[in-house]
């Protein structure tokens, strides 16, 4: 009889000799001298050993059953109950697109109480695992585990960020019968990646609401989780299950200083791409330019040129007027300043005396301050990225975003933190683009999502 | 402990090799860290931002960045900040925020005036007050204290700590090693059985060991996953009177994996208990006047060539007649450890040896022959001094 054990986030197969057929994803491992294969394929290899009617001592899986029943049963939506039926049929692997707001994470305790596992949440942030662990706990009634900011206590329902399970997932990784990677589009990537490689959970459910990267490895989802098994885009939902929307783009202006001198470093900036060859639009490009730039001293000038015009783009003067401006507008409602920096995020909270919510924030403040916001005790948060990903701020209505990155998904997943429906609420998305700068370019790219009709 | 990005190297064919620092390159690192460690020194009192902010001003040539990069970072560690309390901050910023919101609710925020008010009912003035809502932050640290060394052991550090920043990226290494004496060999594979790395252990001709050290993983894929504890090795590895290591290094994305060898020895061991703790307690337990048996150290190492090597953690000596059994304790550390324990002693290991294992691991004490020469103690939660002590007499006794 073969005999399955789950090792440091591996499978160890004894009993076939080395030179027998390798089940699916194993092979001989002479260190010790048996097969061994990553405990994703732990799946796979169960399967094609029943197959082919091989007897196997399992002592790899630790999962049990879930004994804790869904207690707080809430009605799905139908899209809800359709990604549901998609994900059974695809065997329990699949990949759910939602828009935010749309209750993604109802569906993950909906497919807990489905497949009936333990089961490990992944999220990418601490406050989501706040999020995930009071959600499940009303939830299911029971105590939830937690495994990082600095707790570690591993039960059959457990939370956890993607820097822990890619820790010690080689620990615990036999453990859970379902994971649910939440926003998974942080998954692919040479890292994280391993942390679905070293679990063996033959169940598996990712979530996101923009699954696409830039570096194109959302493909890897279907292998480290599933194929993408059910799909639905905010123009889709907004209206009846998210708050109707508007964005507004705002350009400011760069007051006279402040232009010569964006005027002057970024000719020193363009002078150095020129000379020496580099293409800031290739892949490799930002690489190319940092390598460069540290050979020489005009290239180091040229670096210090390119963040002072970067830093005066997105933060002049002005934004912060407009904001002052907004604030008095939009007073009587939740209002969430989104930064591309903590500096930036830090001068709001000097300016205006708001609180901020940074990676600096202890949990314990950031909760505190989440809670005054939901009171209405506070009626604006500042913030740089913590808060771009699927914290549950269901009464902000009014997104201002000062500064960010190029990028489609954080623009639509900073859209997304204003979107839960809740009564007739209209909420509105402010971008501030300092005109006449490079930020005109980055607002183009990160508005290219049918969100931003 | 240097990160990646304070490494000065270049790569050759398949090979990445450290930078030396020579002649005026060397001398000028030396003034670097003299600089370096100035500003911090004359930094006391002020904060980690005015600190940074000091030795931005330090200009550099390109080929120095890294230098004083990583110069700065080994002060930095060496330095002392008061950390205040995050709750006297975050307490101030609570009052201070909700009076704002509050204010501007009712359309009647006015910053200054809003501060003025909230300083007068605590007490302390406006500035105090704006220097108290963020004090908490990193940044805002004060700095204290500054132990950096001289400035030519700074360079030597940060030489050093190079080579350990290179092995955060490995994915594989292998040594050879050659100590002195046997005790140093069973610290070095103690501390890789500790850090749960794969590793095959083989005696050399010569004398000494040839060590592959990885994870269980690296079968699959060339990870760095391992990086960090395979760094952690390197002062033990270095404390060997004789290391010749080769590391397979995932340098950048773009690289793949290259070579990169280090040759060093005789480096000062990190502080090693002789014993951990809780063997300790076990051995002190063992050697009780009642039970007939003394317990110290192991200090050998059973070699099986074309097998590996079995590093024993205790040994027994029965007080009546001084016959000895060896103990290797395996705890909970992994089956494929036991199988191969199993393996050794089918083999022949040349000496009496019992290996102590967690019930968890799921193994029959019967899996070994009563005249194996070897014999597995299989215990629930604690290891029991009487019953390990019962099954070395029943060794003893074949």
């Amino acid at each position: 009889m073969l005999e399955l054990t789950f090792v440091d986030g591996t499978l160890e197969l004894r009993g076939l000799d080395a030179g027998a057929p390798a089940p699916p994803g194993s092979r001989w491992d002479a260190r010790s001298g048996c097969h061994r294969a990553p405990a994703l394929a732990y799946a796979d290899i169960v399967l094609a050993l029943k197959r082919d009617g091989i007897e196997l001592e399992d002592r790899a899986r630790a999962y049990r059953e879930l004994e804790p029943r869904l207690v707080l049963r809430r009605q799905p939506r139908p899209f809800q109950t359709e990604a549901l039926s998609a994900f059974r049929r695809a065997g329990g692997r699949g990949v759910v697109v939602l828009p935010t707001g749309a209750g993604k994470s109802h569906l993950g305790v909906l497919a807990i109480d489905d497949r009936r596992r333990n089961t490990l949440v992944v999220a990418p942030t601490l406050d989501l695992v706040r999020q995930w662990y009071d959600l499940l706990r009303a939830s299911f009634a029971t105590e939830v585990g937690v495994v990082g900011g600095g707790s570690h206590d591993v039960r059959p329902l457990t939370v956890t960020t993607y820097d822990s399970a890619y820790l010690h997932m080689q620990h615990f990784g036999a453990r859970f019968g379902l994971v649910i990677f939440d926003e998974c589009h942080h998954l692919p990537g040479s890292t994280y990646e391993l942390a679905a490689e070293l679990c063996l959970a033959p169940f598996r459910l990712g979530l996101s609401a923009t699954p696409e990267r830039p570096d194109g490895r959302e493909a890897e989802l279907g292998r480290l989780i599933g194929p993408v098994v059910y799909r639905k885009d905010i123009v889709e939902l907004a209206g009846e299950y998210l708050a109707e929307y508007e964005t507004v783009r705002v350009d400011v202006e760069l007051d006279p200083e402040e232009r010569t001198e964006y005027e002057a470093e970024r000719a020193l900036y363009l002078a150095f791409l020129r000379s020496s060859g580099v293409r800031m639009g290739s892949r490799s490009g930002w690489n190319d330019f940092l390598m460069r730039a540290s050979r020489t001293p005009e290239g180091l000038r040229a670096l210090v040129a390119y963040r002072r015009q970067r830093a005066l783009a997105l933060a002049p003067k002005a934004k912060l007027d407009q904001l002052e401006l907004l604030l008095v507008q939009h007073r009587s409602e939740r209002v969430l300043v989104f930064t591309e920096d903590n500096r930036t995020a830090y001068a709001v909270s000097r300016r205006f005396l708001v609180p901020v919510i940074t990676h600096q924030t202890k949990v314990k403040e950031r909760s505190e301050i989440l809670e005054h916001f939901s009171a209405g005790r506070y009626g604006v948060v500042a913030t740089s990225k913590v808060l771009n990903e699927g914290v549950d701020v269901p009464d902000a209505s009014v997104a201002v975003v000062i500064s960010g990155s190029g990028s489609v998904r954080e623009h639509v997943q900073r859209l997304g933190r204003v979107l839960r429906r809740r009564g007739d609420k209209q909420a509105v998305l402010y971008e501030l683009v300092s005109a006449g700068t490079s930020e005109e370019g980055v607002s183009e790219r990160r508005r290219a999502h049918s969100a931003y009709r | 402990m240097l990160s990646p990005e304070h490494v000065r190297v270049r790569r050759q064919g398949k090979e990445l090799k450290l930078l030396a620092l020579g002649g005026e390159l060397r001398a000028r690192a030396v003034a670097l860290a003299e600089i370096v460690t100035a500003a911090a020194q004359q930094g006391i009192g002020e904060s980690r931002d005015e600190l940074h902010a000091a030795w931005a001003q330090i200009t550099v040539a390109p080929r120095e960045r890294k230098i004083l990069q990583g110069l700065e970072k080994l002060v930095e560690e060496s330095a002392e900040f008061e950390q205040p309390e995050g709750g006297e901050a975050a307490e101030t910023r609570t009052a201070v925020f909700l009076a704002a919101q509050a204010a501007r609710k009712i359309g009647d925020f006015e910053r200054g005036r809003l501060l003025g008010d909230v300083a007068a009912a605590r007490g302390v003035d406006v500035p105090a007050l704006e220097a108290a809502l963020y004090a908490d932050l990193r940044g805002a640290h004060r700095l204290i204290r500054c132990d950096a060394p001289a400035p030519e052991v700074l360079v030597e550090r940060y030489e050093h700590a190079q080579v350990q920043a290179i092995l955060l990226r490995a994915v594989r290494v292998i040594c050879n090693v050659r100590c002195s004496n046997a005790s140093r060999y069973r610290e070095l594979f103690h501390k890789l059985k500790f850090r749960r790395l794969m590793h095959r252990i083989t005696a050399l001709p010569e004398g000494g060991y040839r060590l592959e050290i990885d994870g269980p993983f690296s079968l699959f894929q060339s990870v760095s996953k391992y990086g960090m504890e395979l760094s952690l090795m390197l002062p033990v590895l270095e404390s060997c009177d004789e290391l010749d290591l080769v590391a397979d290094v995932r340098w950048t994305e773009r690289s793949g994996v290259l070579e990169f060898r280090h040759r060093a020895g005789g480096r000062e061991a990190p502080a090693v208990a002789a014993l951990l703790d809780d063997m300790k307690g076990l051995a002190e337990a063992l050697s009780a006047p009642d039970t007939g048996w003394s317990a110290r150290p192991a200090d050998r190492i059973l070699n099986l060539p074309g097998l590996g090597v079995c590093v024993p953690d205790l040994a027994l000596t029965r007080t009546r007649d001084g016959a000895e059994v060896l103990v290797e304790v395996l705890g909970y550390w992994s089956r494929a450890s036991v199988w191969k324990r199993v393996e050794f002693a089918e083999r022949g290991l040349g000496a009496k040896v019992l290996f102590a294992v967690n019930a968890k691991l799921r193994v029959s004490e019967d899996v070994l022959d009563d005249d194996a020469g070897a014999c597995l103690y299989v215990y629930k939660n604690r290891i029991v001094p009487s019953s390990l002590l019962r099954r070395a007499e029943g060794l003893l006794s074949w």
